[in-house]
């Protein structure tokens, strides 16, 4: 091994920190959604699928 | 002296009668050819208007596409510099697309801040160095490097040599087509400050939403590419 360090993540170990959506984040997801209708089902939704993925809900 | 009887004249009046029919005949059909020809024609025209239609609007569904793209990639990056306190010129973004021999490559464009265009052309193997191995494992991976020159989980010396030497640390996440398909790597990195794991593991969590809308968009471009015209 050359490199130093890799660790693989477990998103489910992830827990709360850093998960919820930063301010840059959701005025990105608010023009994505104006230029091309992806990502206009919301914040909400995004945030959910996200929480889903690292909770496994 | 010619002298018409009766039976010679019915004849030359049948011929002369057969002809001007043929004659009009003849004239009927071309004009029916001609107008057949420029309905064919305005239908041609037609079509090739409609086709063109289609490709430009394809055309400009697919500048769109990559611009918003671009876009995300570069908010991520600018998301992880600020979580790491770091002047975004020493961070940088990537969107890895699996290939059809298993290999992952930039996709053209979808970079920020990459200095050498040798660099983007890297081709990098499943399970080799950190977009390689998320793409393998499923699972998003934080790779802190001594020296990325002497990675040797790239097999390949010339493309290992590609990579900048002031290369710190990567974070890569795998991006999932419509199944559990790892379609695409997204890679943010970090040139010249060094970041423990712990450091750059608070930014993972920031970065699952950039996957996210990234999933969508790249899934969305890539059907319209299917589905658009050839040229």
């Amino acid at each position: 091994m050359s490199y130093e360090e890799q660790t693989f993540i477990d998103e489910a170990e992830l827990g709360d920190v850093g998960l919820e959506p930063s301010e840059r984040f959701a005025r990105l997801l608010k023009r994505v959604g104006e230029r091309t209708g992806v990502g206009a089902l919301g914040l909400d939704a995004i945030r959910t699928s996200v929480l889903r993925s690292v909770h496994g809900e | 002296m010619i002298i018409l009887t009766t039976t010679t004249y019915d004849v030359l009046s049948a011929v002369a009668v057969a002809a001007v029919v043929s004659i009009v005949g003849t004239l009927a059909l071309s004009a029916l050819r001609l107008r057949d020809q420029r309905r064919n024609h305005a239908l041609l025209a037609e079509v090739k208007a409609t086709r063109a239609a289609l490709l430009s609007a394809a055309e400009k569904s697919e500048e769109r596409d990559i611009d918003v793209i671009h876009d995300v990639l570069e908010n991520a990056v600018e998301e992880v510099a600020a979580d790491q306190r770091l002047p975004v010129g020493l961070i940088r973004g990537a969107i890895f697309a699996r290939q059809a021999d298993e290999s992952l490559r930039i996709l053209k464009g979808q970079t920020v801040g990459f200095a050498s265009s040798d660099e983007t052309n890297i081709r990098i193997q499943i399970g080799e160095s950190g977009a390689g191995q998320a793409a393998g494992s499923g699972r998003p991976v934080i790779t802190l490097f001594d020296s990325a020159l002497e990675d040797s989980t790239i097999r390949d010396a010339a493309e290992r040599h590609r990579i900048d030497p002031s290369l710190r640390w990567i974070i890569a996440l795998p991006v999932f087509g419509a199944g559990p398909e790892v379609l695409w790597v997204l890679t943010v990195d970090g040139l010249v400050e060094r970041r423990t794991q712990a450091e750059l593991r608070s930014s993972v969590g920031h970065l699952l939403y950039y996957r996210e809308i990234l999933s969508l968009l790249l899934r969305t471009h890539t059907e319209r590419e299917e589905v658009k015209p050839k040229s």
